[in-house]
């Protein structure tokens, strides 16, 4: 069956839209769901497209300095602005799949596709961010840290799309990835920010079923024992389990998981 | 070849429905699921090849409004009333080869040539945009492209020629104006 496209020029048609659409499926950049689609290994009757919302491919910085991500918002956006998020565009240099990938993958869509062997969902831990949905009742506000609850999994209902994302006002941030080649997805990334007060916020991406985040309070030494034993509690307290693909086992991401805490705190401090 | 290209030379503008391709008037398949990749190719742009059909290889990079993308996974109503350009409008038939494709041909920067979409739209990039960028420019810019006979050796050189040698005269042609028949 081939679906239906149907393109929102709004947030209220977007909304009525899902209410009332058969079977919707939401698509931002596309870089995922369209091989998917063309190999009909999934076949939406309705497809709902984000590109033509409002400001869909911009990110606007505020007065108060936080930076709104529109649903379109691709690597490449957060690239020619690198001071609305510093950490965020420091992870889009490294996205896997060339500038062809950086000029369609969107902010949005790393989000909601909930890889668990993706950095961005991490990243979006690691610096606070706020995800707006839109659905059947309106909009509403999920922190980054509720809005991926399982592999491939999010708090998104059927009928609701991620608008946007709202990044708190930019602060430098410390960035560690760990792949096998150029080509790979990631085995293991680590994202730390610093509070005013000094403790330090690190969110590990791509070794775990969802990103977890772990704290150092100010002034806290952290050696690959300590990155370990914080990852480790955090990891239990949040009940998260590591994840295995076909690129590395659970037991390699466990092992390399702490390492990219360390040298995400070692780069945070090259930047003091 | 162009048969399904329409006649006539749209001057860049295109309705609704419609997209340009280097420089004529194509219509967006009605099925949403359909890639641009296809769409390209069942319009006789066959040089943009399909590899992986993933997103992975690269062999089907075209520009979309100046912007690389891998057109296997873009879906073709994207590019509805946008500019398409692809490895066939970088110049005309008979005429010269402009700077990427020169230099390309001058360093053998292919072997079997099936995955040359994807360098060479991807260097025309980064020259639209820089016309001196830096190694680390040209290596970045490179790095969504597997060649399966490995030639990156030789990509890479010819890729560090295309930049060293500066425009020439069909580098000129405005984007999507190229291979267009006289007339």
């Amino acid at each position: 069956m081939i679906p239906h496209l149907v393109r929102p020029r709004s947030v209220e048609e977007l909304v009525s839209t899902l209410a009332g659409a058969d079977d919707p499926m939401v698509v931002a950049g596309g870089t995922m769901l369209m091989p998917r689609l063309a190999q009909r290994t999934c076949s939406p009757a309705t497809l709902v497209a984000l590109d033509r919302l409002p400001a869909a491919a911009e990110i606007a910085v505020g007065a108060d300095g936080a930076a709104v991500v529109g649903p379109l918002a691709t690597y490449s956006t957060l690239l020619r602005d690198p001071a609305a998020s510093p950490l965020l565009a420091r992870i889009a240099r490294g996205i896997t799949g060339g500038p062809q990938i950086r000029n369609q993958g969107t902010v949005v869509g790393a989000a909601c596709f909930a890889n668990p062997a993706s950095d961005m969902p991490a990243g979006l831990v690691a610096v606070g961010a706020t995800m707006h949905v839109a659905g059947p009742d309106g909009v509403r506000d999920v922190p980054a840290a509720e809005f991926v609850v399982g592999p491939f999994r999010t708090a998104l209902g059927p009928r609701d799309a991620l608008l946007s994302v709202t990044v708190p006002q930019a602060r430098p941030g410390g960035y560690c990835k760990i792949k096998r080649s150029e080509s790979s997805w990631p085995l293991a990334t680590a994202a730390a920010l610093r509070r005013p007060d000094g403790s330090v916020r690190v969110a590990v991406g791509g070794a775990l079923e969802r990103p977890v985040a772990l704290e150092i309070p100010a002034g806290r030494p952290v050696d690959g024992v300590v990155a370990r034993e914080l990852l480790e509690a955090a990891r239990e307290r949040e009940g998260v389990a590591w994840w295995a693909d076909e690129l590395a086992d659970d037991r390699y991401r466990r092992r390399i998981a702490p390492v990219a805490v360390l040298r995400s705190v070692s780069s945070l401090e090259e930047r003091a | 070849m162009n048969d399904s290209l329409n006649d006539s030379v749209n001057g860049g503008a295109t309705r609704a429905g419609e997209m340009d391709v280097d420089g004529r008037t194509v219509p967006v398949p009605a099925d949403p699921t359909e890639s641009l990749a296809r769409a390209l190719r069942r319009a006789g742009r066959t040089g943009t090849h399909i590899g992986c059909a993933n997103g992975d290889c690269g062999a089907c990079t075209v520009l979309i409004d100046g912007e690389a993308f891998k057109s296997c996974i873009v879906p073709a109503w994207r590019a509805e009333q946008r500019s398409v350009r692809t490895i066939q409008g970088l110049a005309p038939v008979d005429g010269d080869l402009n700077r990427v494709q020169q230099a390309f041909r001058s360093e053998d920067g292919f072997q079997c040539g099936f995955c040359l979409a994807g360098p060479v739209m991807c260097l025309q990039e980064l020259v639209d945009g820089d016309p001196e960028p830096s190694d680390d420019a040209v290596r970045s810019a490179l790095a969504g492209n597997l060649c399966r006979c490995t030639g990156y050796q030789q990509i890479l050189r010819a890729a560090r020629a295309a930049v060293s040698t500066g425009p020439r005269p069909t580098d000129r042609a405005p984007a999507g104006r190229a291979d267009v028949a006289p007339g």
